[in-house]
């Protein structure tokens, strides 16, 4: 049975009313709906069709939720959608560097064809982290770079989410990037 | 608050300063941040970061995200000492696969049960994960899929091992097979064994299904999934894992007290073997829940009283037994209606109450929790001796005919008698 909108919408209501475990009943819907498209989209031939894997977050809203929700609880969907992508990514990202970390145990996939290296996953623990930061002192600007990172969305719909303007987005993004990029070391070369 | 403050002021020199020409950028920052060096070195940093492009740390989450939703592994490998050979089912929480033992240890296929990468990161649903271990290595029955081992995987994700069962859900098998009544209700008394197995054991399913009762190529009954099932005592910190449970369940098979997230006890399966019997007798679920939303099933479940299945049948659809019409009337009507009533207290307190109804019923015997009219009793005591009574009915007749052949007899000899005197006296009355 596919969780439909009434009950995330619900869930979400709850959630804002501070009902804290409406939250661990979203995650599992949230994540199961994310996973679906994702595995669709991993195995559709669309020739040329390039995976957006963190985009999912938008199309996850647009199955999840009702049509006619108000801005507030569309804005704590995407923003709980792009917080168990982040969660589900990082805590990914930490596996394979403690992999790589372990105790010289050589691990050996057998059938996963593409294999995260330990440089993005080590990267993207170390955004983590940075972005917890940046949350404590400046959270707006931790939210922004959370949707458009982790939630895949767009300036526009990251914008929308937040009840901004596009052009906040913008402007707000570039000291949030600066100061993560001096948080988590020396800049790299892209 | 002084931080706060300061990040403001940071803010508001890093964004000036961008706006003007770098010439003048410097000498406005100097001039602004006055003797305060630090704030100096802090926007200058700020700056100096802000000609770099944070794309590779984007680019590195979206490749992470392109190996993360590949999810869990497909066929071919390996956990402890099985190898998955495909996938069985997968759900929100985790995924079955059909493996085999590779190092000729213990039987050759099972079922394992591995959890999403995520779970891990819920607490709750990992406990969920030792309850179900804790649950079904006490449940050890012939109609119980077994658990045969636990244990981690590489990435420290536990998994459980159990009995892999090849069948049909139970609803399909009856009509592959074409089953008539008396053989869906020799069925569903094993079914009703093996969950009362586990109540004695303290253990309650609270999800069952046609899905999760899988009946061999030998017709034998398997019940399987015990992912939601609860112990009645309370090792598990009931409340968070009910409502996480809530969202888990199958809503079709569930009863008002799982709706409403009322306490649930072992009536809740009571209830679903009634909904369960439903489905078997009439061919159709109580209600119309096709395209209704979860809140509209909820509501119905909780609300509206299930029609008698006998009035229900649903022939057309062929999921019933041949001989719906004329075995469903009051008995199974009575015991299917007892089982799903909406306050629990009301139903049958027990699965062996249930199953005590089923074999009376089978048996011909009154059900030892109806009222019957004097009339419903004989008719009863009728068809269960039958024989017996056949042959008291043709004896009584046997005897009526004897007495009335010899009564006629009498009075055909009078009639004889009569005539012989009548005539005698019209003789002699002519002379």
């Amino acid at each position: 049975m596919s969780p439909d909108s009434q009950s995330v919408t619900r869930l979400l209501q709850q959630w804002r009313s501070g009902d804290s475990c409406a939250l661990d009943e979203l995650v599992p819907l949230v994540y199961q709906e994310l996973r679906q498209l994702a595995g669709r989209c991993l195995y559709s031939e669309r020739p040329g069709h390039t995976l957006r894997a963190t985009a999912l977050v938008h199309e996850a809203y647009l199955r999840l939720l009702d049509a006619d929700i108000n801005w507030q609880d569309k804005a704590h969907f995407y923003a709980i959608a792009a917080r168990v992508m982040r969660r589900i990514l990082v805590e990914y990202a930490r596996a394979h560097t403690r992999q790589k970390r372990g105790s010289g145990k050589v691990h050996v996939p057998l059938d996963e064809v593409v294999v995260v290296g330990p440089e993005a996953a080590e990267i993207v623990a170390d955004l983590d982290i940075a972005l917890q930061r940046l949350a404590a002192i400046d959270p707006r600007r931790s939210d922004i770079v959370q949707l458009l990172f982790f939630g895949g969305l767009t300036y526009e719909e990251t914008a929308a989410a937040l009840d901004i303007s596009p052009a906040t987005v913008h402007r707000e993004l570039k000291l949030a990037k600066a100061w993560l990029l001096r948080e988590m070391g020396q800049p790299r070369a892209s | 608050m002084a931080g706060d403050e300061r990040w403001r002021r940071i803010e508001e020199l890093f964004y000036a300063v961008l706006e003007q020409d770098p010439q003048a950028a410097q000498e406005f920052l100097q001039q602004a941040c006055g003797s305060d060096i630090d704030l100096l070195r802090e926007v200058r940093s700020l700056l100096d970061s802000s000609k770099h492009s944070l794309g590779f740390a984007h680019r590195a989450v979206l490749k992470v995200a392109r190996e993360q939703v590949a999810g869990l592994p497909s066929a071919g490998k390996r956990v402890g000492p099985y190898m998955l050979q495909k996938k069985l089912g997968e759900g929100g929480m985790g995924a079955v696969y059909l493996a085999i033992r590779v190092d000729g240890e213990g039987p050759q296929q099972v079922a394992i049960k591995l959890m999403q990468p995520w779970v891990r990161l819920s607490p709750r649903i990992l406990q969920r994960f030792t309850t179900e271990r804790q649950i079904l290595s006490n449940l050890k029955h012939p109609n119980i899929a077994r658990l045969l081992d636990a244990g981690m995987t590489d990435d420290d994700s536990p998994y459980l091992v159990m009995e892999y069962v090849d069948g049909t859900p139970i609803d399909d098998y009856c009509c592959r097979a074409g089953l008539p009544t008396s053989d869906r209700l020799k069925l569903f008394l094993i079914v009703c064994a093996a969950l009362e197995h586990a109540h004695k054991n303290r253990v309650v399913h609270r999800d069952i299904k046609p899905a999760n009762i899988l009946v061999t190529v030998e017709g034998a009954p398997k019940l399987l999934d015990f992912g939601i099932a609860k112990l009645l005592d309370p090792i598990v910190k009931e409340q968070t894992v009910t409502r996480l449970s809530q969202r888990m369940m199958t809503l079709e098979y569930a009863s008002p007290e799982q709706v409403y997230g009322g306490r649930v006890t072992a009536a809740a399966d009571v209830h679903a073997l009634g909904v369960l019997l439903y489905v078997l007798l009439a061919g159709r679920h109580p209600f119309q829940l096709k395209g209704k939303s979860p809140l509209e099933i909820g509501k119905i479940i909780c609300e509206q009283r299930a029609e008698a299945p006998s009035r229900t049948i649903d022939l057309a659809a062929g999921r019933c037994p041949d001989d719906a019409s004329h075995r469903l009337h009051g008995d199974l009507d009575h015991i299917v209606l007892t089982a799903m009533r909406k306050r629990p207290s009301r139903r049958y307190e027990s699965i062996a109450a249930l199953s005590g109804d089923l074999k009376a019923y089978v048996a011909g015997y009154p059900l030892p929790t109806r009222t019957y009219t004097r009339a419903d009793r004989v008719g009863k005591f009728v068809r269960r001796n039958k024989v017996a009574v056949i042959a008291a009915l043709l004896m009584i007749l046997a005897l009526v005919g004897m007495v009335a052949s010899v009564a006629m007899r009498n009075r055909r000899a009078s009639q004889k008698v009569g005539v012989v005197i009548g005539a005698a006296m019209l003789q002699r009355l002519s002379r």
